[in-house]
């Protein structure tokens, strides 16, 4: 048998679409006998259900699939900007296929190169994706780790709409597609996250860059943890970063005139990761002021995020929509087939209580203590 | 109490008194075996003649028992009838197991057993005197069920031996030894014992009237008495219990239950026997109850081990991908990539190897004792992986399987995992895992309806019966459980009444500054 951990699917030049699978080379990744051949088997072909290519696979591959242990899904642009309900349905209901796999978008590039970039470390493209996915979202908050449920929740609440993250591919594909890529120190090609393809019903509609995804997803309260610089003092140069590693969000929905208000308070705790300015950390009001230029710049740049997804998109990623279901029902109801246009209307206010606790190993900066000491 | 069909040898008529008869009666009976004795004494002014079988008699006992107390009457002594010959007896064999017997018939089964029989010219009856001798081996540890801490001793091909080792750890008179008499060629000793109203009497009953019912030949071993006497089921799972250690043996008495010995050989059955019974060990009562409960823990999963586990691995590779995590399956697919067979095939060709393996262990004579280990540990762990024939993997389950099924405390109780396991691999081969759990409620059931002695094999956990708790799964500690256990439905239920641990005294008790609860003021 044969495992397949990652499916592409793009639109095909003949028929709708044209998926890809790969199927892991197992013997290779045995530690003991493993080599440098390819780590894994790519093939193609196009058809027009995604249900019946995947039976159809063994046209070119030798072994019975295995579908189970499917890592990620890797859907073009093309594909995405059509929409995703025609072979979501096979995704859902097909016995094998779990719903734990990582989703992502491919920019500038087929999906199905995102499928065949290798990795010195985690060999098999579509595994060392699905780490790095959950690595990125686990220390940086980079990911909305979204799955199968969460995509079919998504498209079929009316009070949210879906994301995912894009992923696109830094230098030639073509060499990267070679297990040469795998010994060189700085591989010829690597897959990276570029951003958050944002979706109005199932339907590709924009992108949001990398930086923002942290935001989204404290305001959606799905954050873990994240990592924030600000400036020591108004219009200084000089910044200081906080690991925020706690975080929360409350969300407070009301309506004015038709007009849904959106409270935000957002509550964050972290420790200081390191600072450039000579403050005196063992003051206690310098931490005050940092906790203040933290609430300062995240309500900012919360509300800023938001401000763009309802001007730009019109697409309620947040699933405020659903909050206003669960706080105003009856409102919600009458309003829930023009959510959306609501939404890119809202009043959005933003609330944040930031709590500096810690301070890494030093107490004291070196510089704050050349400065006293003159 | 004789079973009855044996030794219609020897005439039952009484005996008549003339030594002539007597040689005349025996060398017919027992023709020219070179070991039967016909020696002739001179007690007081009488002939007499004493009887006995070289290989089975003890010279020095003989000589002490016998000849030394014959040797010091009177020469007038004067030996006439019945009557006096019994008094005669109580005054010269007092303290000797002696009996006044009527009938030849009587005079040769004690001669086979082991007495000396002194007839005396004249006089209706004769004198056996019991002198047993021959080769025995001496105490020692047993091989089967050997323990870390606690009793090393174990039973010995000897009946009494064994009843005197059972009677040193049990001294109450209410420890009943009934003896019967088994096999119409071997007449061996069999011993029912148990203790009086501590045992339930219907299961003591019971165990006696099965013991009379058995009409055989020979019984050379308590696995023969255990065909006989277990319940009419076809199970590979025991119902009684076999142990050639005393200590189990009493502590299954003093819990009601009954227990049977052979002569010639170490192996004791208790009984009635239920499936926990097998997953305890004595040593479970010697160390702390923590440690105790733990090892019961362990024994039950590597019960399922040995049963389940080659037959969960094929079912799992071979229809559950899904089961395995991902880089798991990977390296599993990897090695099993170029092995020939389905992991069916494969497990049935490592579990019969095994089996091959370890029977040929058991057999073989000690001598050549490494051999099988350097052949068996190449031949399947190493050759053939490396000829790609089985994979790495299954090497492993199969040794987690074997190494499981020695855990069990009781050797024999292995069979029932051992014998179940390939009908479950061939289930978990066809149907997956469905299929490995249909098999399993097939024995769940079987184990439900199976009875020893009329308890259920499953008591107390089906029935539940919540007294019982305290011992089965866990073991607590010995002050806590106060019953006997019952499922058994002991005569005597209270095992011990006020049993408590004791709370710490003060830290200097002489100073005796706080009291303790339940201390006499």
């Amino acid at each position: 048998m044969s495992v397949v951990t990652g499916m592409a699917i793009d639109a095909g030049e003949i028929k709708k679409y044209k998926l890809t699978v790969e199927v892991i080379n197992s013997p290779e990744l045995n530690q003991k006998k493993g080599g440098t051949a390819a780590p894994a088997i790519v093939y193609w072909r196009e058809g027009d259900t995604i249900a019946e290519l995947a039976q159809k696979m063994n046209t070119g591959m030798t072994r019975e699939l295995i579908f189970s242990h499917m890592r990620l899904l890797v859907i073009s642009l093309d594909v995405a900007r059509e929409g995703l309900f025609d072979f979501f349905d096979y995704m859902e209901r097909s016995r094998e296929v779990r719903n734990d796999f990582e989703i992502v978008l491919a920019r500038k590039s087929s999906a199905a190169d995102v499928l065949q970039i290798t990795y010195p470390v985690q060999k098999v493209p579509s595994m060392k994706l699905n780490t790095q996915m959950q690595t990125l979202k686990e220390e940086w908050g980079g990911d909305p780790d979204i799955r199968l449920e969460d995509m079919v929740i998504s498209l079929m609440s009316p009070g949210r709409e879906p994301i995912m993250s894009i992923v696109r591919i830094r230098g030639s594909s073509e060499q990267g597609k070679s297990t040469g890529n795998m010994e060189k120190v700085s591989p010829d090609a690597f897959v990276f996250v570029d951003g958050l393809g944002v979706f109005r019903e199932d339907k590709y509609v924009g992108s949001l860059p990398v930086e923002d995804i942290p935001y989204v997803l404290l305001a959606d309260n799905k954050l873990k943890q994240t990592v924030i610089s600000a400036a020591c003092k108004e219009g200084v140069k000089e910044k200081f970063t906080v690991d925020l590693k706690e975080t929360g969000a409350k969300i407070k929905m009301s309506v004015k005139n038709d007009i849904p208000q959106i409270e935000l308070s957002v509550e964050v705790e972290g420790q200081l990761d390191g600072t450039e300015c000579p403050d005196d950390l063992s003051k206690k009001n310098i931490y005050q002021s940092y906790e203040s230029r933290i609430e300062t710049v995240l309500a900012q740049r919360l509300k800023s995020v938001i401000e763009r997804v309802q001007s730009k998109y019109g697409s309620d990623i947040f699933g405020f929509g659903e909050e206003m279901n669960r706080q105003h029902h009856s409102y919600f109801k009458k309003v829930k087939g023009r959510w959306n246009v609501l939404f890119s209307k809202a009043a959005v206010s933003v609330k944040v209580n930031a709590k500096l606790r810690r301070a890494g190993l030093v107490t004291n900066t070196f510089k704050a203590v050349q400065k006293k000491e003159g | 109490m004789d079973s009855g069909e044996r030794y219609r040898s020897g005439s039952d008529r009484p005996l008549t008194g003339s030594l002539e008869e007597c040689r005349r009666e025996f060398n017919e009976l027992f023709g020219e075996t070179k070991d039967l004795r016909l020696e002739e004494l001179q007690i007081g002014q009488k002939q007499a003649m004493l009887c006995y079988l070289l290989t089975i008699t003890d010279a020095q006992l003989l000589t002490q028992r016998v000849l030394q107390p014959i040797g010091q009457l009177p020469s007038d002594q004067s030996v006439a009838g019945t009557d006096e010959l019994e008094m005669l007896c109580a005054r010269m064999l007092g303290g000797s197991a002696h009996i006044i017997i009527q009938t030849n018939q009587d005079a040769v089964q004690k001669m086979l057993e082991g007495y000396s029989v002194i007839f005396i010219e004249g006089v209706g009856a004769a004198v056996a005197v019991f002198t047993e001798g021959g080769g025995q081996r001496g105490i020692q540890e047993p091989t089967t069920q050997t323990i870390v801490k606690g009793p090393k001793d174990g039973f010995v091909e000897d009946l009494r031996t064994n009843l005197s080792l059972l009677r040193k750890r049990i001294r109450n008179h209410k420890l009943r030894i009934e003896t019967f008499t088994i096999g119409t060629d071997t007449g061996t000793n069999v011993c029912l014992v148990y203790m009086k109203s501590i045992a339930n009497e219907g299961i003591v009953d019971e165990a006696r009237k099965r013991l009379s019912d058995i009409h055989t030949n020979a019984i050379f071993e308590t696995g023969n008495i255990e065909e006989f006497i277990a319940d009419k089921t076809l199970t590979p799972f025991p119902t009684v219990y076999s142990t050639e250690r005393p200590d189990a043996v009493s502590a299954h008495l003093v819990s009601g239950k009954a227990a049977i010995l052979v002569d010639g050989t170490p192996f004791a059955i208790t009984l009635p026997t239920v499936f926990n019974d097998f997953m305890v060990a004595p040593e479970d009562y010697y160390q702390s109850f923590l440690m105790g409960s733990f090892l019961r823990f362990i024994r039950y999963l590597s019960f399922m081990f040995a049963l389940m586990l080659p037959s969960l691995y094929v079912s799992v590779i071979t229809y559950h991908h899904e089961l395995i995590p991902t880089p798991l399956l990977i390296s599993v697919i990897a090695q099993r990539e170029g092995v020939p067979f389905p992991a069916v095939v494969e497990a049935f060709l490592m579990e019969v190897t095994f089996e091959i393996l370890r029977e040929a262990g058991v057999r073989m004579p000690r001598a050549v004792g490494g051999t099988i280990s350097i052949v068996g540990g190449l031949v399947i762990g190493q050759a053939a992986v490396e000829a790609g024939i089985i994979s790495n993997t299954m090497v492993i389950v199969v040794a987690l399987t074997a190494i499981s099924s020695f855990v069990a405390p009781y050797y024999i109780f292995s069979i029932s995992s051992r014998l179940l396991r390939f009908g479950l691999i061939v289930l978990g081969g066809v149907f997956g895992l469905y299929g490995v759990f249909l098999g399993l409620m097939v024995m769940v059931g079987h184990l439900c309806s199976l009875r020893s002695f009329g308890v259920p094999y499953l008591a107390p956990i089906a029935p539940f019966i919540l007294k019982d708790q305290k011992d089965i799964f866990f073991r607590l500690p010995v002050w806590a459980s106060k019953l006997r256990p019952q499922m058994l439905k002991p005569a005597g239920a209270v095992k011990q009444q006020e049993s408590e641990s004791p709370s710490p005294p003060p830290m200097y008790p002489s100073e005796g500054k706080s009291k303790r609860k339940g201390d006499p003021s």
